[in-house]
């Protein structure tokens, strides 16, 4: 009898139902996941079956997250992403994008996943971008006659999409997570100098799959929209264009093209190898401040417009001359450059000088400055993120002390049918701990247990897994997850903000083609692991 | 008007000190001012807002009697404290993001790198969201999985928050804390420093986060736990109140 309680496995697997269940009660994340894994270790200590050296790490843990590198990004793509929803930049754009495709039929849920795939993207709260176009888009859709189906399955889908579009904080996060996994494996591969796996690899990877689901997405629309035409009708003409063709093209230009440029250069430089995603970040979230500036007042904005063209002269001066300054000889083309550069420089700093004073005197609906409640909300993200990853590391130390690391390689190891069977097994772990666990928890949790194991081992014979092609595969599968009826995330969100003439039942059916879609991307991802893994070989080199 | 531009140039040329003394202050100066205004919008915003949030939490104790209203007002006292580092602290989001983009402009325009500048974003980061912890727990910020929880009782939510701050949350923080504490010292007695030899040399106080972020989990702690108590207790006739805020 004893000897089956102090199996490493036995101890193993009641840490991870111990854990879960009260994860279950709703005490917030992270504390419940220190909490029960630390008073596991110590009850287990007690009885001599765990040595408490392994949790006195855990200082060091919490160090080495304060100053991990590519963590940064997290806070400053959510600034940007804040920035752009309190600024009600994100709203303006899912506007004008239902006026753009609205006169088309099915045009309203077009401009939901095309605006679901930009923003969200940039916000990486799952909640965030649902409930934001529940609320804005649902009404709308409603109204024009859209069935109540389609329309919920297509927001709920949506507002997913995000989370495998770069620049996702997912993909920041796994990223990091992946990094540390794939170097572990090499290293028990016996390979000491394994090539690392970054964030700039995964945002590659994960691009084009990103792009194809949107595409699917679409296209679905597009079928429903021919054999069942009266399920999405067109907005009759006359009723959008209640204004004059000039000024409508030159708001249409306004609203559209900023936010778009902005992350397009955000996504391009991280993708064309020019920054890292913390300076992409920090240039996104700059570029948002001055974009949410310049719309508290466009008339006085000349300041912030001035800014950015400094900007666009700063860069122009980059690409044609050597601004180094720290050099023995400049010629004198040279020195009117860099003078130029200066200048622009100070030109810039007004700019955004005037965005950040035009922001802080931008008032909510209760009065407040919309300043201090960005970079609160922003706090609040990014500390809510990283004390769960405190929390998971807690929990990896006490699975490691038991010698849980041992057992899942065992498990693995010994299941039969290789390694599309440990891919699956896994891979349908994660989707179910996608109903009752937040995708920051599955990925602190699941990846740096699993990661090491999975990774290598061989998707064809002599061809070692792809981590890259992992990670969006990952992403993927907990995107549907958070979909599927009855418990997927975003169909709680959904329901939370949608009117109560819309029955659950409705929504459920509404998502699931999209679900069939989803499935469909990860076999075809698995058919042709090229889609994940050819671009970053293409920018970066294999 | 015939000044040689070219010249005017030339002669600049030969006086390089001069030169980037005057580059170094332009660029030393819009870093400063870059960060004074936000200094001035922090300082001018803050303590008003701080005052603010105070006085909503404070009323909720005057509408109870005798020890109620005391163990209220101690919840109260302790949120202040950390809404007071929390709000402070979500500025630096506002500093590290201008601060990675001087860092951005000035290397890939100038091809001008400086290490301290780098580190202060990884300080700020880290500060950033260890200090913020406190406050998102008061503000309701960390995550739940609510599966039951949305659909509890009032009654069922306080006892959850009482046991889960009781058993997970302060055990937690007295464990880290005790742990830190080593690290933390050892850090101290060598006046540990950046890796690089140009870094900022304050690993020491970086270091001391962790301690203060336990401390101030285990204010909010005791916060969470009094004004759940005060719930579980609450006489019937007395109005219900906000909680915690959302």
């Amino acid at each position: 009898m004893i000897e089956f309680f102090v199996t490493p496995e036995f101890l193993c697997a009641a840490l991870f139902i111990t854990v879960i269940i009260f994860l279950l009660f709703g005490f917030p994340v992270a504390f419940s996941l220190a909490g029960a894994s630390m008073l596991f270790a110590y009850i287990a200590a007690a009885f001599g079956l765990f040595d408490l050296a392994f949790i006195s790490a855990l200082p060091q843990r919490i160090f080495s997250i304060m100053r991990n590198e590519v963590l940064v990004a997290v806070p400053l793509f959510v600034f940007m992403g804040v920035t752009l929803e309190k600024s009600k930049i994100a709203e303006e754009l899912l506007d004008n994008m239902g006026k753009l495709f609205g006169s088309i039929r099915g045009g309203l849920g077009y401009s939901v996943c095309i605006v679901g795939a930009l923003l969200a993207a940039s916000t990486g709260i799952v909640g965030a971008t649902v409930v934001t176009m529940g609320l804005l888009s649902l009404p709308t859709m409603l109204r024009r006659g859209y069935n109540p189906s389609l329309a919920c399955g297509s927001i709920c889908a949506s507002g997913t999409l995000g989370q495998v579009i770069p620049p996702s904080i997912v993909l920041v996060l796994l990223g990091d997570q992946l990094s540390t996994a794939f170097q572990q494996a090499q290293f028990s591969m016996g390979n000491f100098s394994p090539d690392a796996v970054s964030v700039n690899d995964l945002f590659a990877g994960a691009l084009i799959p990103g792009l194809v689901l949107v595409g699917m997405y679409i296209i679905y629309q597009i079928i429903i929209a021919i054999i069942r035409p009266d399920s999405c009708p067109a907005i009759p003409r006359d009723e959008v264009t209640t204004i004059d063709g000039i000024s409508m093209l030159r708001t249409m230009v306004s609203t559209l093209f900023a936010p778009l440029a902005l992350i397009v250069a955000v996504l391009g430089s991280i993708l064309a190898g020019l920054a890292s995603p913390t300076e992409s970040a920090a240039m996104g979230g700059t570029g948002a401040l001055m974009m949410a500036g310049y719309r508290v007042d466009p008339r006085r904005g000349r300041l912030i417009v001035i800014g950015g063209i400094c900007l666009a002269i700063m860069l122009l001066t980059t690409l044609l001359f050597d601004l180094r300054m720290q050099r023995e000889t400049l010629t004198t083309l040279e020195w009117v450059a860099i003078f130029v550069a200066l200048v622009c420089a100070v030109g810039l700093v007004l700019g955004i000088f005037t965005a950040i004073m035009r922001v802080y005197s931008m008032r909510d609906d209760q009065g407040e400055s919309i300043l201090p409640q960005i970079m609160l909300q922003t706090m609040i993200v990014s500390a809510m993120v990283f004390v769960i990853l405190i929390g998971a590391s807690m929990f990896s130390l006490v699975f490691r002390g038991l010698s849980g690391d041992e057992v899942v390689e065992a498990v693995l190891h010994n299941l039969p049918g290789g390694t599309l069977t440990v891919l699956l097994l896994i891979m349908l772990v994660m989707f179910l701990l996608g109903f009752i666990l937040d995708f920051l928890e599955i990925i602190f949790i699941v990846v740096p247990i699993v990661g090491p194991v999975l990774l290598q081992m061989e998707v064809a014979p002599g061809v070692p897994m792809s981590p890259v092609w992992l990670g969006v595969m990952m992403a993927v599968n907990l995107q549907t997850s958070f979909l599927t009826p009855p418990f997927g995330f975003s169909l709680f969100y959904l329901r939370g903000v949608a009117p109560s003439t819309i029955q659950t039942m409705q929504i459920y059916k509404g998502v699931i083609p999209f679900v069939v879609i989803q499935l469909l991307m990860l076999v075809v991802l698995w058919f042709f692991p090229a889609l994940a893994t050819w671009l970053p070989n293409a920018i970066y080199g294999p | 008007m015939n000044i040689d531009f070219i010249e005017l140039w030339h002669s600049l040329e030969r006086l390089p000190f001069l030169f980037s003394i005057t580059v170094y202050l332009l660029v030393l100066g819009t870093v400063a001012a870059f960060f004074a205004i936000p200094v001035m919008l922090m300082f001018r915003s803050e303590p008003r807002q701080i005052v603010r949030s105070f006085r909503e939490d404070r009323d909720a104790a005057k509408s109870m009697d005798g020890y109620r209203s005391v163990l209220r007002l101690t919840a109260s006292c302790l949120t202040l404290f950390n809404t007071v580092v929390g709000r402070f602290a979500a500025w630096l989001v506002l500093f590290m993001t201008l601060m990675q983009f001087v860092v951005v402009i000035m290397r890939y325009v100038f091809a001008y790198g400086s290490i301290q500048m780098q580190e202060s974003i990884w300080y700020m980061h880290g500060i950033l969201f260890m200090l913020g912890a406190g406050y998102t727990l008061a503000k309701e910020g960390h995550v739940r999985l609510d599966v039951f929880y949305r659909e509890a009782k009032e009654r069922t939510k306080a006892w959850i928050n009482l046991v889960g701050s009781s058993v997970f949350l302060l055990p937690f923080c007295i464990v880290n804390f005790d742990f830190a504490w080593s690290l933390v010292r050892n850090s101290w007695v060598v006046r540990e420093g950046s890796t690089e030899t140009v870094g900022l040399q304050y690993i020491y106080l970086f270091k001391t986060v962790i301690l203060i972020f336990s401390v101030l989990l285990i204010i909010e702690g005791i916060s969470l736990a009094i004004r759940s108590i005060l719930q579980l207790t609450a006489p019937p006739d007395e109005s219900p109140r906000q909680q915690v805020q959302a």
